[in-house]
Order: C-alpha cells, then structure tokens, then sequence
C-alpha cells in the first residue's frame, strides 16, 4: 500500500515538473494586448498537458499489456 | 463590364478581402499573407483538407484585378447559401466546433495553426460542415500559445454548453453577441452542477474567473511565458473531448412530431406530395426554401428534382432532428435552418452589414410554404396582404398550401380565443397573394378541406 501511495506521488511531482517545463522563459517577446487571455491560455495548457500526458502514457500501458497478451 | 462588389463582411482581415464580380466570389491574398498562403499549399495542409472535403476548394483566377496591391487573386467554390451559428441546430454547431478543432490539429501537424476560430468560418452544404476561410491558416511559431482560444470558447463551447445544459434556443444568444457569448455570462446562466464537468470548470469557469483578474499585472508578464506544442495538443485534445461530451437530446415538441398529429389520411398526403412534385417540375428551380420545413419531408422533393433546399423551421427540436436524419444520410443538397419567420434574422454587425438578412440571402427560384399560412395569419395575427408581400420577397415561384377555418387545425387554434380574422377567407387570400403573384394552377388535396396553389410572381413586383 505504502509502495503504491509512493508511486502516486513520485508520478505525480514528474508530470508536475514536466508540466513546469512547459511554460518557458523568453526574452523580448511580443506583449499580447488580451494578457489576461494569454496568460490563462498558458496556465490552461498547462493543466491540460498534465491529463494528456496521463492519458497518452495509459494508453501506451494498455498497447503494451494488449500485445503480452497476444504473444501468449 | 467589370461589376466588382466589396463583401461586407470581409473587413477585418488585413491579409486579404472578399469580392464578388457578376456573381462570382474571389478572395484577395495580400503581400502579407504571402508567406502563410504558401506554406498552407506547399506544407501539403491544403490538398489534404480539399481531400477531406473541409475546405472550401479554389482555383488561382486569372485577369481578374484586385485593389491595390496584392499577392494573388483566388476563387473559391460558391457556397450554396450562406449561413449563420444563430441559425443552427444544436448538432450543427457541435459539428462546427468539432471541425475547427480537427482543422487546428491537422494545421499543427503540418506547421501551420488557425489564428481565429470564429463560427462564421464554417458554413454548411447540406449537412457537410465547411471551412471558408483560407486566409486563417498562418505559420505555427513554437511557443505562441492558441490565439484563437478565447474565441473558440465564445463562438462555441459556451453556447453549446448553454443549449446542452441550460436550454437549446440560447443559440439566438449569438445573434445579440456577434463575438460570440461572453463567457462571464454563459457561467452565470449555466446551471451549477456544470462545474462537475472538468472541460468546463477549466476552460469556460475557469476562463471567466481569470478575465475578471488583475489586467494591469498580466500585461507584465504575458510576454514572459510560453506554451509547448506538447500543451497546445493537449489543450485541443481536451477541447474536443469537452465538445463531444455535450449532448442535447430534443423533446418530443408539437412540430417535432407534426406529421404524425396532422389530419390528413394517406391518400391526402400522397395527394399532397404528387402536387407538390408536379408543381415543383413545372417550376424547375435551382434553389427551394422550405418555410416551415417541419422534418424536411418536401425539402427531399426538392432534391429530387436537382435543387439545392434551405429548410426552415421555428423549432429547434425539428431543425435539430432534420440535420441528424440529412447528416447521417451524408446529404449535400438541404440545409435545415432555424428561423422564426414571424422575427426572421436581421441584417447584423457594424454599419448593419457585416451579416446579412434572411430576405438578403435570396431570393430563392421557388418557396414551398405548406401549412403555414395559418400559423402565421392566425397565430401570429399577420395581415395576408403582408405575408403575400413577404413571400414575393422570397422568391420567383410559390407553392403555397391554403388551410380554411374548417380545418381542424385551425379549429383547435380558435378553440381558446376570440375569432377575429374576419378576413381569412380563400378569396381574401387569392385577393392579397393576386397582387403579387398570377395564378398558375390551383387544385384541391383529396380528401381534405385544404388548396395547393402555384403561384408565379408578377413582373412588376
């Protein structure tokens, strides 16, 4: 049990970083007049890649135990 | 003689702009859209969407002069009839949005992203969503975030977030909100229990929460940050998943189920459709709107001669269940529509011209209005002389149904209220419809009290 909350944890502080990462620094870049939108674009996209990684990933677990499957 | 004619809807874009000369429209590429308009066509986007049949298809059009200076003249397939998003059912604007988003994804995989995301770029041929707009396409820069994000939610997850949870004739909000529904509005009209859905709480609640924020520190640093392709399909990727969970499912209305409550016996309708038919041949148009097209059973007659149907009708619940019945039959050739002909849409937008009115858009060869002149004179206490004129409006040739007051139709409207329509006789209506239109036949459906009439407009009207 304690492995498994562990595990959790672990995945999740990855994919929080990862999500970190995906917001970059930039120099003299251009100033959008609708800020407030821009910025919340951002912070959705970070959200949403959190979930997609997820699901991304979920898939790819699932192809991979179809295909075990298959070989027996 | 050169008859070239601005659109006045193509105003805002300053890549380029709408023209018509004689009927035919051309799009103008500016120098500015140079780069992005070969890129749409040498990255492959564009003959991939021609092949998919999502993109209006055009041709280079040569001898044609545009104004000032420019890139290239294009010509783009006509669009049969031009449609608007506060016109449509809730399935089509589903489709819409869907389409948009398929766009975006097949943009980004090709280096290229749509920079608006307005419900006026897509249009229908028939059922089949279409996207107008080959200006929108612009080189994807690593980074920018979706550009058009705000405007998707606007034109199409708030009022289809409203129709599905709230109530499906919000889509005339459109009408009053030309950019689409402002998203602090749609989250207060949305019930509570919306927020349970996870695509709405983040991108509509969300999204109107975070337009309330701190303008003035947002400034500073929205220059500062970027978004990662990685999150950019994933925003899209969530945005279609929200789009396709919102579902509507039409009550069972009076006008949904019209056909199955009408008085008439089999041999009355088949009566009914052989005239129609007949007429119809006679008539031989290219273009039919069906006025109070019900479930779109005599739009089909239309189409069996060869003619492209715009098919109205009041009722959500019926438009909504004629585009899912044409849709899964993949029908190119009727466009149901939302209308209120007792409150057609308006001409809309800045200088009144930017969206055209429903009498605009004509006119149609022939109109079919069956069984709806005595919801509109009774109902809607309209004068004949006036419908008659609005008809003539319409189009060329009318066949036009005639219910009397015997009719148990209209005995059950009367049954409630006082009959003060002393005028609805068959003589005052061939009186008021014989100013504007000569009569071309007139015959009697079997086994009913009703009259079907084709009528020709007069040259002078």
């Amino acid at each position: 049990m304690k492995k498994k909350i562990l595990s959790l944890a672990i995945s999740v502080l990855i994919l929080s970083i990862c999500a970190f990462f995906m917001i970059q620094r930039a120099a003299n870049a251009y100033i959008d007049g609708n800020s407030v939108m821009y910025l919340f674009s951002v912070v959705a996209a970070s959200i949403c890649a959190v979930g997609y990684a997820i699901k991304v990933y979920w898939q790819k677990i699932l192809e991979f135990f179809k295909r075990m499957s298959g070989r027996k | 003689m050169n008859d070239m004619q601005q659109n006045t809807a193509s105003f805002r874009d300053p890549d380029g702009h709408i023209f018509s000369i004689n009927g035919q429209i051309f799009r103008q590429v500016n120098f500015s859209a140079q780069e992005d308009y070969d890129l749409l066509i040498s990255s492959g986007l564009y003959a991939e969407l021609i092949d998919s049949k999502v993109l209006v298809e055009h041709e280079e059009a040569v001898g044609v002069t545009g104004v000032g200076e420019y890139y290239k003249i294009i010509m783009p397939e006509k669009i049969p009839f031009i449609s608007y998003p506060y016109e449509w059912s809730f399935s089509q604007l589903k489709q819409a949005a869907i389409l948009t988003l398929k766009l975006q994804i097949a943009a980004m995989a090709r280096g290229m992203s749509l920079k608006d995301a307005s419900a006026y770029n897509i249009q229908f041929i028939g059922s089949q969503p279409i996207f107008i707009d080959t200006l929108s396409f612009e080189k994807y820069n690593e980074g920018k975030p979706w550009i058009a994000y705000g405007q998707f939610v606007r034109h199409f997850l708030a009022p289809l977030a409203l129709m599905a949870k709230t109530d499906a004739r919000l889509s005339s909000l459109l009408r009053c909100f030309i950019d689409g529904v402002p998203v602090d509005m749609a989250a207060k009209m949305l019930p509570g229990s919306s927020r349970f859905n996870m695509g709405l709480l983040l991108h509509l609640f969300g999204m109107a929460r975070a337009m309330g924020g701190d303008a003035e520190a947002a400034n500073s640093r929205a220059g500062e940050v970027k978004v990662s392709k990685f999150g950019l399909m994933a925003t899209l990727d969530s945005l279609l998943s929200t789009v396709n969970k919102l579902t509507w499912e039409p009550p069972k209305t009076t006008w949904s189920d019209y056909y199955d409550n009408t008085n008439y016996t089999d041999s009355s309708s088949a009566h009914k459709a052989a005239l129609v038919l007949a007429y119809m041949r006679e008539a031989a148009p290219h273009t039919v709107w069906d006025l109070g097209a019900n479930t779109g059973r005599y739009s089909e007659i239309g189409e069996g001669i060869g003619a492209q149907v715009t098919a109205f009708d009041f009722d959500v619940a019926a438009v909504e269940f004629m585009y899912r019945d044409f849709a899964s039959k993949e029908n190119r050739n009727i466009l149901p529509l939302v209308m209120d002909l007792s409150n057609p849409s308006p001409a809309l937008g800045w200088h009144h011209n930017e969206r055209a009115s429903m009498i605009q858009r004509g006119p149609a060869d022939c109109v079919l209005a069956l069984a709806i002149i005595h919801h509109l004179a009774i109902a809607n206490n309209l004068p004949l002389g006036m419908i008659a004129d609005f008809f003539s409006q319409c189009g060329k040739w009318l066949i036009i149904e005639f219910v009397p007051k015997e009719d148990s139709q209209i005995k059950r409207m009367l049954a409630a209220r006082e009959d003060i329509f002393v005028n609805y006789t068959r003589e005052e209506f061939e009186r008021a419809f014989g100013e504007y239109f000569y009569m071309v036949h007139r015959e009697d459906i079997t086994d009913s009290c009703r009259t079907l009439y084709l009528l020709c407009k007069r040259d002078d009207k």
